[in-house]
């Protein structure tokens, strides 16, 4: 074949693949859920990286205080309001996304590409490799992560980073029992052997042939998971076991409002909603997905 | 390479048991027979299909010599190699000489890779370079009529007939000798089933290949098998040439088979043999009746069928068939019989045109 | 279009230019298009058809199986005289489960593996049909005698479909019974309302050949003690020789060719039904057509014209353009095939033969679609 037919035919597949993209874009968008959710975890993540550009006063989110302007209801200068030192609400949940988003990050960070491969291996291998990763599975999962993290951080010190860890530590099992439960059925499926009769080496068969088909439910998971992450870091900060003061977690901030509840309820019901929407966002976001793949499985 | 009278594969008593499990610690209580006491060779360039209805272990052969499933008992060689339960180091050997492709076409291809990275994976592992890959998968591509389009393709945008030639295509990427074919239509069209046939055909021509075709569909293997062995519940109960066992099935299940497709043209009808429904069920392979296997079915079955196991022996130096019928002993025992047994006794010239030259 | 198609006398069902189309994103998918069939009282006839000819769609909209949308299904389908297509839903209910049955292809999966066969049974015996009983009534009829009686007949129906130690399958559940079992408690959960109308979708396809063999001997007394109507679907031709008295040849959508099977299988004359009658590997070892080249067409872009054109060895350029008339009409019989209009000297329309040879592939000739 001559490099001009080859580069022909590269542009045909290429337009090709572009069209099933579209066609993916345009299933995806037709449930208008998923595109909002979509479009509130955009937008969060945009305003927590551009935090110290868009928020109104970005000096508020550390140790800052302005003792005449506490506990201002919402108006045009602090549109959702001041909490009882005097800072912007508003610029401090930009803030508390960024610390939010981060715990995200890292807890899935390190839970999911651990549990993944432990799962990978578990599920291809069987037998006593089997027993031995899912039974240790089996014994993280009996965890509760919010319990894991309060007793780590009731030990060592109570701190964001810590509390990351805690999670982290215990977050892979969930991973491990979905990827290997995927494996366990797709180890017996032709393509696999018929990769092993072509002379695939077994890294190759697990991370290029099983890998790849076990990446949507890890996507959707994941996304359902960032939400539960969220959750557990707001409520750690919530009892005072995660994010500290002056620092701006959401669930601290929604616990120090409580102080001031009803009369000042701005601080406590605008940093809850802050992170109602962030979860919610990725609650839709993952239910889009997880109906987008359920299509594209059964194709 | 060896004398070129030995066989390509010569499989001797093969056995397969799967065990069964059961109880909490899991305890082996019985065994699935699978596969029990098979022999048949494969002479270079020929075909020998292997026909059996579910469960009658025809897919475990195959799986066994190629090494996806140990043996239990008996040995499998491979030009005249001992390959029975190879070492690691043996199959990949092997690998590069025997290959296999799957009755389904859609599963046996990684739904989330394009053909070529499919088709790569033989090369790269027979150490082609990166940069001729595309080179060689495009000339495997045309091998089986397909052409440099599918290259960048995903398996769902292809019908099930070009899957299958994909499939094919990358067992042909080693150069193998021999081929083990696991159905490989019976998931296709008709129209599409006699294309892929066709194909088989010409690549077995073009490149001497060494066929061991299995099917449940006795009409497929008329024109295709140069061997057929007829299996039912882990053993072989007829062997011979395809001739001969499609114009004097010898054995009560041959003849039932062949009787019970379900034909196009009266030729065909007036060819099959008189029909005879069998009863019942398949029996369960780990549930095996005793003497003869198939007596719970038999149109002819006698007591002495329930009792004592029949030899697989050769009748009139032509087919082999496991059936007291035509064992001298048992004769008094039947009172029909199917008219080749009469014939077979009454008519030399049967005896000697069965003869292998 | 209305097409006029061959209407069996006194027909049981009829349905008149039948046209389902399937909304899908990338537009709408003329999947039947104008589709007419008839079954007389009494007759046994199969659409045959290889995968995606839309023969399942066809079955589908007759029993209302089909979700609207995405379907869109028009045209007249026609019971004993009454109109089905403008029924409501619960008129439709009771027609179904009164006078008409369907055997599944697959019997695991119409079967509630949950209960035994025969509550199953029993309920479709004393239920079936009657899809509004109220709470008093339904409680009235299950604990009452009637319970009784109607397992007795299910105890009969199972014998006659020669079911195996029928009183032991009663109380067995669906994955304890073999593949032909399952088939034939399904035959006898069709037959428990007497129906005038059986529809068999693929029967007995899963199934090894000796059982399936078995099912097929059964089908056809069957046939003959109720004095069944029977619509069958199949893919496989010789099956279809084997039960129906007419067939109709479906391809893309269409019916190409109906005649009695016997005639049919004699003399096909549809270009697509000599192709797949020579495609059939032969018993006698016959040479055979080396398949049909090109695929099935693709229904949302479908060919203007006759839709086998692009497959069919002697399309001309008549072909694409229009889809051809119904030619050769009788009674049973007919052919939408231009090859067969009366201007077309007898002498140009192909035998099984040609067709074969045209099929039958030269060496080397690249062929890139299945």
């Amino acid at each position: 074949m001559s490099a001009e037919s080859a580069s022909v035919l590269d542009r045909v597949v290429s337009a090709e693949r572009r069209e099933l993209w579209q066609r993916s874009w345009k299933r995806f968008t037709s449930r208008p859920m998923s595109v909002v959710g979509l479009g509130i975890i955009v937008a969060i993540v945009l305003l927590a990286v551009f935090a110290p550009v868009v928020a109104p006063y970005p000096e508020h989110a550390g140790k800052f205080t302005d003792f005449s302007n506490t506990l201002q209801p919402p108006s045009l200068d602090h549109p959702l309001g001041t909490d009882h030192v005097g800072r912007d609400v508003l610029s401090r949940i930009l803030f508390g996304y960024r610390l939010s988003l981060m715990l995200v990050a890292v807890v899935l960070g390190f839970g999911v590409p651990v549990g993944v491969l432990l799962g990978l291996v578990a599920g291809y291998y069987g037998g006593w490799t089997e027993t031995i990763i899912m039974r240790a599975t089996d014994t993280a999962l009996a965890l509760p992560p919010l319990v894991m993290a309060l007793a780590i951080t009731s030990a060592l010190e109570p701190t964001l980073t810590n509390a990351m860890i805690a999670i982290a530590a215990l977050w892979w099992t969930w991973h491990a029992r979905l990827v290997q439960s995927i494996v366990a059925s797709e180890r017996s499926e032709e393509y696999v052997q018929a990769a092993k009769l072509a002379g695939a080496s077994t890294p190759h068969i697990l991370f290029r042939e099983i890998l790849p088909n076990t990446l949507s439910p890890i996507l959707v998971k994941v996304t359902l998971d960032a939400g539960f992450v969220i959750l557990i870091g707001a409520g750690l900060s919530f009892i005072g076991v995660g994010v500290q003061p002056p620092q701006p977690g959401l669930g601290t901030m929604v616990s120090q409002g409580t102080s001031y509840l009803p009369d000042s309820w701005w601080v406590s019901v605008f940093s809850g909603l802050a992170i109602f929407v962030l979860v919610m966002g990725f609650n839709m976001l993952g239910d889009g997905l997880r109906d987008l793949f359920d299509v594209e499985v059964n194709r | 390479m060896t004398d070129v009278s030995e066989p390509l594969l010569d499989v001797d008593d093969l056995e397969k048991y799967f065990p069964v499990k059961s109880g909490i610690i899991k305890r082996t209580s019985d065994y699935v027979k699978a596969v029990d006491g098979v022999s048949f060779d494969i002479d270079r360039g020929e075909t020998l299909a292997l026909i059996g209805e579910s469960g009658s272990g025809k897919s475990t052969v195959a799986r066994t010599i190629i090494g996806l499933t140990g043996a239990t008992g008996g040995t499998v060689r491979f030009d005249g190699e001992d390959i029975t339960n190879a070492t690691d180091e043996q199959l990949a050997r092997l690998r590069s000489r025997v290959q296999m492709v799957f009755q389904d076409p859609t599963s046996s291809l990684n739904p989330r890779r394009t053909i070529g990275k499919s088709l790569a994976v033989p090369l790269k592992a027979r150490g082609v370079p990166t940069s001729d890959l595309r080179e060689r998968v495009v000339e495997l591509l045309e091998r089986v009529e397909l052409n440099d389009e599918y290259w960048n393709k995903y398996p769902h945008e292809l019908s099930g007939g070009q899957k299958q030639r994909v499939n094919i295509a990358r067992a042909l990427a080693v150069e193998p000798e021999l081929l083990l074919l696991d159905e490989p239509t019976s998931a296709l069209d008709v129209s599409v089933q006699a294309k892929i046939i066709a194909l088989l055909e010409d690549l077995q021509e073009e490149f001497g290949l060494t066929y061991l075709f299995i099917t449940h569909d006795l009409s497929l293997v008329r024109n295709f098998a140069d061997e057929t062995a007829v299996m039912y519940l882990g053993e072989i109960q007829e062997r011979g040439p395809t001739e001969e066992v499609f114009q004097r099935p010898r054995h009560p299940y041959s003849r039932a088979l062949l009787s019970a497709i379900p034909v196009t043209t009266d030729e065909e009808e007036a060819y099959k043999p008189r029909h005879e429904p069998l009863r019942g069920e398949i029996p369960s392979p780990r549930d095996v009746p005793t003497g003869c296997r198939f007596h719970t079915r038999c149109p002819y079955a006698t007591d002495a069928c329930s009792a004592d196991e029949p030899q697989f022996v050769a009748v009139d130096a032509g087919p082999s068939v496991r059936c007291h019928i035509y064992d001298e002993a048992y004769a008094d025992t039947f009172d029909d019989v199917p008219e080749v047994a009469v014939a077979a006794v009454a008519d030399e010239r049967v005896a000697s045109n069965t003869n292998e030259p | 279009m209305k097409l006029d198609e061959p209407v069996a006398e006194n027909p049981l069902l009829t349905v008149e230019d039948l046209e389902v189309g399937f909304e899908s994103f990338d537009g709408l998918a003329e999947v039947i298009d104008g589709v007419n069939l008839s079954i007389g009282k009494g007759e046994v006839v199969t659409i045959a058809g290889e995968t995606g000819c839309g023969k399942s769609v066809t079955m589908k909209s007759i029993l209302r199986l089909l979700n609207q949308p995405p379907a869109r299904v028009n045209g007249e389908i026609t019971f004993d005289g009454t109109e089905l297509l403008s029924l409501s839903d619960r008129e439709f209910e009771r027609v179904k489960g009164q006078r008409m049955s369907l055997v599944f292809q697959d019997p695991m999966s119409s079967l509630n593996p949950t209960f035994t066969i025969g509550e199953q049974l029993t309920d479709t015996a004393q239920f079936g049909g009657d899809s509004d009983t109220g709470v008093v009534e339904f409680f009235r009829r299950r604990f009452s005698g009637e319970r009784d009686e109607a397992r007795e007949r299910v105890l009969e129906m199972l014998r006659e479909v020669q079911m195996p130690d029928p009183e032991n399958i009663m109380d067995s559940y669906p994955t304890q019974l073999s593949g032909g079992m399952r088939q034939r408690a399904l035959i006898a959960q069709a037959l428990l309302n007497e129906p005038d109308l059986l529809i068999a979708d693929e029967i007995g396809t899963a199934l090894d050949v000796t059982i399936h063999d078995q099912i097929l001997d059964l089908l056809k007394d069957l046939i003959e003690n109720h004095d069944l109507s029977v619509l069958m679907i199949t893919h496989n031709l010789g099956v279809a020789r084997q039960v129906s008295d007419r067939v109709y040849v479906m391809y893309g959508g269409r019916i190409v060719e109906t005649a009695p099977t016997e005639e049919l299988f004699e003399n096909p004359k549809h270009p697509y039904t000599q192709g797949l009658i020579a495609s059939i590997p032969r018993l006698t070892g016959d040479e055979m057509a080396t398949g049909i080249d090109g695929s099935i067409p693709e229904y949302l872009d479908p060919p203007p014209g006759c839709r086998f054109a692009p497959r069919c060895p002697y399309a001309t350029a008549e072909c694409e353009e229009a889809r051809p008339e119904m030619y050769e009409r009788g009674p049973q019989t007919g052919v939408e095939c231009v090859l067969y209009d009366e201007a077309v000297p007898a002498s140009e329309r192909p035998t099984v033969e040609e067709t074969r040879s045209h099929m039958t592939r030269r060496p080397g000739k690249q062929t890139g679609g299945d």
